[in-house]
């Protein structure tokens, strides 16, 4: 089994004092393993909350949610997550950080050095979080979750507090890295551009309670214009879904 | 840029001038020591012209001159190492019991369930209203300073390393449960020092609060130490001895704490 994500009939709702709140209702999704997919919707929508319920870190559902066919009970090493904010510790240097879930032994260093390697901080191995950027933070977090070769990486919204620069830069590298890894990936964003540009199949999630709205399949070849017409067609596709469309104003010119 | 420049930055609108090598740090030094220096010379002159009674204020010379005296004769620097010897005991004492009662209590609620009525009736209880006991239990030696100084040092480190670690980011506890972490490597690795800040800020006010405790043990029994010298100088109707004793007290404090602070930033430099 290679990192097969799949969710049946899954209904979440949280607690609060003003009673109960639906968050999801009837997500079914199937993913094959080696797959790029999207999540995308408004924020609060739920997205994150089915990311988390993935990573086994939300467990108060109905419904199953498996990977590779075992139902997701609780965090594990075949489910990496990398957080909105890095969470790397602050008092750790980068080649601590990104070590941090590998288990003691001789081949230890050798694995930091390679995912060192592989999101480009070579040269910051001694750093402290702090005396990095945030796109370079953002790679080590990256880094700490592919340490210990998950079947499936779960983004949630991992570029969100870049620039818009650096977030196109991650987002190459986040390609490399997936074509490399050949694992699973689960993206959650809010960025349609990054939706498109990068995954296989952009799930929108949309309303109150959230629900998957559609399932847009990007069949681009690699790498993608982000200009070409297709990709554009494509990235209406998606907007429909949460704005409405804009004619543009009849106009000529002599 | 240090909270002080930042602070200074916001009020003037413009980064501070940076400070060049000498000039200013001659003149940040002359800034620092204007205030006491402009009092002690208002003192001294006062005193001089006679409008202060010796008696009640005797001159800064005067304080000078007795403290010269008993540096010469032995007896200032005996009673500072007496009392710094019973503040460096009493504090470590207090200081490493308040670590692992904190530690166990942060992390077990059943154990911090059991002794939290018992902690929050004996925190309010200042140290020095344990002196009579002590000195019931413990005799007027050694051991009675030694648990002044430990009540008056524990409560502070205890406290706040047990908030240090209960207020441990709940974010990076997810992150050690996504990389399946073990909860032993996660306290070392993560929750000590996470809460290491908050602990060291504990100690440094246990230990001006062990110094205030000394004095205020020596005070009420003991045959040596800065708090005898200053009750002694009280029953000899010498008022140079008693500001003079208060002063050693001030400056000790002042030097502790100072050092204090810089371990913090030597420790915790992220």
């Amino acid at each position: 089994m290679n990192g097969q994500v799949a969710v049946e009939n899954l209904n979440k709702r949280f607690f609060s004092d003003s009673g109960p709140l639906e968050v999801l209702s009837q997500i079914n999704i199937n993913i094959s393993g080696g797959e790029f997919i999207s999540l995308v919707g408004h924020s609060g929508c739920g997205k994150s909350t089915l990311l988390r319920i993935l990573a086994g870190l939300e467990t108060e559902y109905e419904g199953v949610a498996r990977l590779d066919g075992q139902p997701i009970l609780k965090p594990s090493l075949e489910k990496g997550f990398v957080f909105q904010d890095h969470r790397l510790f602050p008092w750790l240097t980068v080649a601590e950080n990104i070590g941090y879930g590998l288990p003691k032994g001789r081949d230890k260093a050798a694995r930091v050095a390679e995912l060192i390697e592989l999101v480009g901080l070579t040269g910051f191995e001694k750093h402290r979080p702090s005396q990095l950027s945030g796109g370079m933070a953002q790679r080590a977090a990256i880094a700490r979750a592919l340490g210990t070769s998950p079947k499936v990486l779960l983004l949630d919204e991992p570029f969100g507090a870049l620039d818009a620069m650096t977030r196109i830069t991650m987002q190459e590298e986040i390609l490399k890295i997936w074509e490399k890894e050949k694992v699973t990936v689960v993206l959650v964003t809010h960025d349609i551009d990054e939706a498109v540009y990068l995954s296989n199949e952009v799930l929108v999630i949309a309303g109150r309670p959230g629900q998957i709205v559609s399932r847009v399949e990007v069949s681009l070849g690699r790498p993608r214009d982000r200009l070409s017409s297709d990709f554009n067609h494509i990235k209406r596709k998606i907007y429909r879904y949460f704005f409405t469309e804009v004619e543009p104003p009849f106009a000529f010119s002599i | 840029m240090s909270g002080k420049a930042v602070l200074a930055t916001l009020k003037s609108g413009a980064p501070p001038a940076p400070l060049t090598f000498l000039g200013g740090r001659a003149r940040a030094l002359a800034q620092y020591l204007a205030l006491p220096a402009a009092g002690l010379a208002i003192w001294q002159t006062a005193s001089t012209l006679g409008y202060i009674a010796p008696y009640a204020l005797p001159s800064p010379w005067l304080i000078l001159r007795t403290g010269v005296e008993s540096v010469a004769d032995f007896s200032l620097p005996r009673d500072i190492l007496v009392s710094v010897g019973r503040v460096v005991g009493g504090f470590i004492l207090a200081a490493l019991t308040a670590l692992a009662l904190g530690i166990v209590t942060a992390l077990s609620t059943r154990f911090e369930t059991y002794t939290r009525c018992l902690f929050q009736v004996l925190k309010p209880i200042p140290p020095i209203a344990w002196i009579p006991i002590a000195i019931l239990w413990l005799g007027i030696g050694e051991s009675s300073k030694l648990f002044i100084i430990f009540i008056g040092a524990f409560f502070p480190v205890f406290i706040n390393t047990v908030s240090g670690i209960r207020h441990i980011d709940p974010r990076y506890v997810e992150v050690a449960r996504v990389l399946e972490i073990p909860y032993g490597k996660f306290v070392k690795t993560v929750v000590l020092p996470g809460a290491l800040p908050v602990i060291l800020s504990g100690l440094r006010i246990g230990l001006n609060n062990a110094w205030i405790c000394v004095v205020a043990a020596e005070m009420i029994a003991a045959t040596s130490g800065i708090g005898y010298l200053l009750m002694d100088g009280r029953q000899l109707a010498q008022p140079d001895k008693v500001i003079l004793a208060m002063l050693v007290v001030g400056v000790i404090g002042k030097i502790t704490d100072d050092l204090v602070a810089r371990l913090e930033t030597g420790l915790v430099r992220w």
